[in-house]
């Protein structure tokens, strides 16, 4: 990867782009239909939910972002962060979980 | 392509008409998306702190979030996530036009992703009316008769959804820049990171709302 280069160079297609979105809208449309079509408890709606969601953010990321095609310098970087991100939210649901509840730990 | 223009010397004359390579200069595309990729990591945590939160408060008080996302009006947010959807894909066929060098078609393209973000903007203003015209707002006195965790969802909600709107309102300020340094050469098909940039931050707008609309709107 030429890092010096005064700007990224890969062949730029407006396909992917037209791909990606079909892709969201497809998942967008699930998401909506998710209440219409099963009545789930709210836990499985929101791993239904966030599930969508989060396929959603890895195609906005790697294609919309351009990850996918960036220097390695980016991709570690991205990588790096949603590693921190999600002990940060592990290390949240854990504590959210033993507080204030029927577990609380502290309470006794 | 930039590539064949960017790998050879780029050469300055003196006043005495000596050429000189130049060998360092302003114009550092990956430090200009690298500074732009810790600016949106400073964004992530801004609303990933009050997403936090709201897990928190999810958890703690699941009924009454359930029943206040119920009163949530479905169609005009999942009609938001459609406008978002489609101006993400008209920011980046800007970029791509732009740097395939068809000036005019990309300053289309950001025309309609300010259009775009403009009737986002207002259908949430119609949503926000309503709310606020059945007395439900933050301090309001039909909020604070509410249970604690309905006053919370609201609370959240108007927060979240405000500080989303307002990073539509700068993105479209910054469009409207974007456009003027089009318009006075300043971003051209080889030098394109501003632009390349402002999508970035568009992406990242589409992004937060891929995660507000479900947990808002649809855990009921």
């Amino acid at each position: 990867m030429n890092t010096n280069s005064n700007q990224e160079s890969h062949p730029i297609n407006a396909s992917v782009y037209y791909n990606v979105f079909f892709l969201l809208i497809g998942l967008t449309v699930l998401t909506l239909l998710q209440p219409v079509i099963i009545n789930l408890d709210l836990g499985s709606t929101l791993i239904v939910q966030l599930g969508i969601a989060f396929t959603k953010a890895f195609f906005i990321v790697a294609y919309y972002m351009h990850i996918k095609s960036s220097s390695p310098l980016f991709k570690k970087l991205i990588y790096t962060t949603v590693v921190l991100w999600f002990v940060l939210y592990g290390l949240m649901a854990i504590d959210t979980y033993y507080r204030y509840t029927p577990n609380d730990l502290f309470n006794n | 392509m930039s590539n064949a223009s960017s790998t050879e010397p780029e050469i300055v004359y003196d006043k005495q008409g000596n050429p000189h390579e130049v060998i360092d200069f302003n114009n550092d595309y990956e430090g200009a998306k690298l500074g732009f990729w810790l600016f949106i990591f400073t964004e992530i945590m801004i609303f990933g702190a009050m997403f936090l939160v709201f897990g928190f408060y999810l958890f703690q008080f699941s009924p009454d979030f359930i029943a206040a996302s119920e009163g949530l009006n479905r169609v005009l947010g999942g009609t938001n996530t459609f406008i978002l959807l489609l101006s993400a894909l008209s920011m980046g066929l800007s970029l791509v036009k732009l740097r395939n060098g068809k000036i005019d078609e990309s300053k289309k393209f950001i025309w309609i992703t300010i259009i775009l973000a403009t009737i986002f903007l207002t259908i949430k203003y119609f949503e926000w009316s309503h709310e606020i015209h059945i007395g439900i707002y933050p301090g309001s006195p039909t909020l604070d008769a509410l249970s604690d965790g309905t006053k919370l969802f609201f609370g959240l909600y108007f927060t979240m959804t405000g500080l989303h709107g307002l990073h539509i309102i700068i993105g479209i300020g910054v469009m409207f820049w974007v456009l003027a340094l089009i318009n006075s050469g300043k971003i051209t098909s080889t030098n394109f990171v501003v632009l390349e940039n402002t999508a970035l931050y568009w992406d990242l707008v589409h992004l937060v709302w891929v995660f507000v609309f479900p947990l808002f709107y649809l855990i009921y």
